[in-house]
């Protein structure tokens, strides 16, 4: 598979006071294949969202080389392809929602990438209905609840059909139906469309579900691999910056107790398969 | 002891849209309970909180806080401000000072406190809820979002108000801060013998913690009792409030379908490391 998204020697450092910087990442190097699903975890303030806008060329690298689709980020010739190619989606809702009413939103960034106006009644319709709100054209953004504004925004970027996704935390605010869906609906249109996405979360559940998980603590990357080799590796799972799925942790303990157990079966299905298998092995 | 009695609040837009958000909740917190409340997203939630610190006037019913009734009684606004402090949902709505001291320290300023007391009020609040001393001169802008949630969280905690009211505080925030303020709300809530509301969708955090809960459906009360009553109801029916059960205990729950004798529902890790244990010993010691 091609790359799409490459970092070579990254650097992202601010100026905390005169002449003194301070590094939110360093000597990021790492390759993304078109057509993945990578999660982006870590603590608060590890520098999740800087890694997402680096990537989306919202901002430049103080040092080091981002290349998307082959086109550097740093080119100001770039940035208009860059915009159309990579969609981002921020992690409060209110920061990206500028027009009155839903229809006007989704148009907003449609009339960007000069789409005529016949297509954008169709695409408007599709996506909304795709994050489970269809029918919503005339609502007035200022009414929606904070998970509806998150829905709109991803519907916003869907509308605009871009080649890679970036989703900082957006289920933050949803409940967990909604959220499973807004999954779900990821998984659809990486499926269809070989969509790459970036994913920004908190929640395990939905980096067991990606291909790789990149792990970002103490301003480096300190895993990018296969979510089972990371939520199953010992070490790991004693990484108090690393939350363990409830079903590692359920197999971590029957583990410390003797049994032998596959520590990847992370997913609730094959995990309690797992346990059942052990409780009827144990019967015998 | 807060109060809300028969709230209903509706929205109306400009071309006369109407939203019922809220009809008729009813509910009760008293001092030292901690009130949880569910619901999807829409349900309502942020709306109903918003009403009980005076920031939405209620179209109907009534709210009263330590015997009196603060939805009529409006003279006194400040005096509600300051005695029911909410968290917004969107931290950024409460943090407009240059710097994160400041913004902390806002609140305190307005209630009249010496400069040192205001001190060393924001240095112990924002260490305990794990914001390093040197953010402290930054913007709030510059911060992280879990970060700014502190921030925003810290500045309402500070003034100890009678009911502390959270709203989705512990979104976006990783596994340790979200036990940190957990924890904090805890302590905080031994100590000081308030009255807490806790918004959130995370079924095992308002279980742990909620003394009560209080389900939303569209902006109609579907459940109003003890942690453990919700979870006698059917999956499907939790599903269809937006309430998926955690992991271990959808786990759980299939493990309890092949037949095995564990209780309904399995909430928390430890809970099913018991019952393994207990299965696994029934027949003779472990392996
Ligand atoms: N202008 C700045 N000056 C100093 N530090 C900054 C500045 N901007 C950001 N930071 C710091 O850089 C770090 C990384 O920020 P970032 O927003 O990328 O974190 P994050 O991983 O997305 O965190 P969260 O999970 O809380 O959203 C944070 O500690 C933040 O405070
Ligand atoms: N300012 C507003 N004007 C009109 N409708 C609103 C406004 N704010 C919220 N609503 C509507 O009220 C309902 C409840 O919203 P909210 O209280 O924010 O829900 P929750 O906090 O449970 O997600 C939703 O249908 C939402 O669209
Ligand atoms: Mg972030
Ligand atoms: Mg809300």
């Amino acid at each position: 598979m091609e790359k799409i998204i490459e970092f070579k020697n990254v650097d992202y450092a601010v100026e905390e006071q005169k002449n003194k910087k301070h590094f939110i990442l360093k000597n990021i190097t790492l390759e993304i294949k078109k057509g993945e699903l990578v999660c982006v975890i870590g603590l608060n303030g590890c520098g999740k969202s800087t890694f997402a806008k680096l990537l989306s060329g919202l901002i430049s690298p103080t040092s080091g080389l981002i290349n998307i689709c082959g086109l550097n980020t740093q080119n100001p010739d770039h940035s208009y392809q860059i915009r159309k190619k990579v969609g981002i989606i921020f992690q409060n809702p209110d920061n990206q929602i500028i027009a009155s009413t839903i229809e006007e939103e989704i148009a907003f960034g449609l009339e960007n990438l000069c789409i005529p106006r016949e297509k954008m009644k169709a695409r408007i319709k599709s996506s909304l209905c795709a994050v489970g709100m269809e029918g919503f054209e005339k609502k007035l953004t200022s009414t929606l609840s904070g998970g509806q504004k998150q829905r709109l925004n991803i519907a916003s970027v869907l509308a605009m059909q871009p080649e890679i996704i970036v989703l900082d935390e957006p289920t933050s605010m949803l409940d967990s139906v909604s959220r499973k869906n807004i999954l779900d609906l990821l998984l659809k249109i990486k499926s269809i469309h070989k969509t790459t996405i970036v994913l920004v979360t908190h929640f395990m559940e939905e980096a067991v579900l990606s291909n790789k998980v990149l792990f970002i603590e103490d301003r480096k990357v300190n895993f990018l691999g296969n979510p089972y080799e990371l939520f199953s590796d010992e070490v790991f799972l004693k990484t108090p910056s690393l939350t363990p799925m409830q079903s590692s942790q359920i197999l971590s303990f029957i583990k410390s107790l003797g049994y032998k157990v596959s520590m990847k079966a992370l997913k609730t299905k094959d995990c309690a398969n797992e346990i059942i298998k052990i409780l009827e092995n144990h019967k015998k | 002891m807060i109060e809300a009695r028969n709230l209903s609040y509706t929205y109306e837009s400009e071309n006369n849209f109407k939203t019922s958000a809220v009809e008729n909740i009813s509910f009760s917190v008293n001092n030292g309970e901690i009130l949880g409340i569910l619901g999807k997203t829409g349900s309502g939630k942020s709306t109903l909180v918003q009403m009980l610190n005076g920031l939405l006037k209620p179209l109907s019913g009534e709210i009263i806080l330590n015997g009196k009734n603060i939805t009529t009684d409006f003279k006194n606004k400040y005096e509600v401000f300051s005695k029911i402090g909410l968290v917004f949902q969107y931290p950024e709505h409460q943090l407009f000072e240059s710097t994160v001291f400041d913004d902390i320290a806002f609140g305190l300023k307005n209630q009249g406190l010496e400069k040192p007391e205001i001190h060393s009020r924001v240095i112990k609040i924002a260490n305990m809820l794990g914001l390093n001393e040197n953010l402290l001169s930054r913007s709030p802008l510059s911060l992280s979002g879990g970060e700014k949630r502190r921030c925003a969280i810290a500045g309402v905690m500070a003034l100890k108000p009678d009911v502390l009211i959270l709203d989705e505080p512990t979104a976006g925030m990783d596994l340790i801060g979200k036990n940190f303020l957990l924890k904090c709300l805890l302590d905080y809530h031994s100590q000081e013998k308030r009255s807490i509301i806790l918004i959130s969708h995370s079924v095992e955090e308002i279980i742990e913690v909620s003394s009560k809960i209080l389900v939303l459906d569209k902006g109609k009360s579907v459940y109003y009792g003890s942690p453990g009553g919700l979870f006698k109801k059917d999956i499907k029916y939790l599903e269809s409030l937006g309430l998926n059960p955690a992991q271990i205990t959808q786990v759980m729950s299939l493990v309890k379908a092949e037949g095995y004798d564990i209780p309904e529902s399995v909430l928390t890790v430890n809970q099913a490391q018991k019952e393994i244990l207990k299965l696994l010993e029934k027949d003779g010691a472990t392996a």
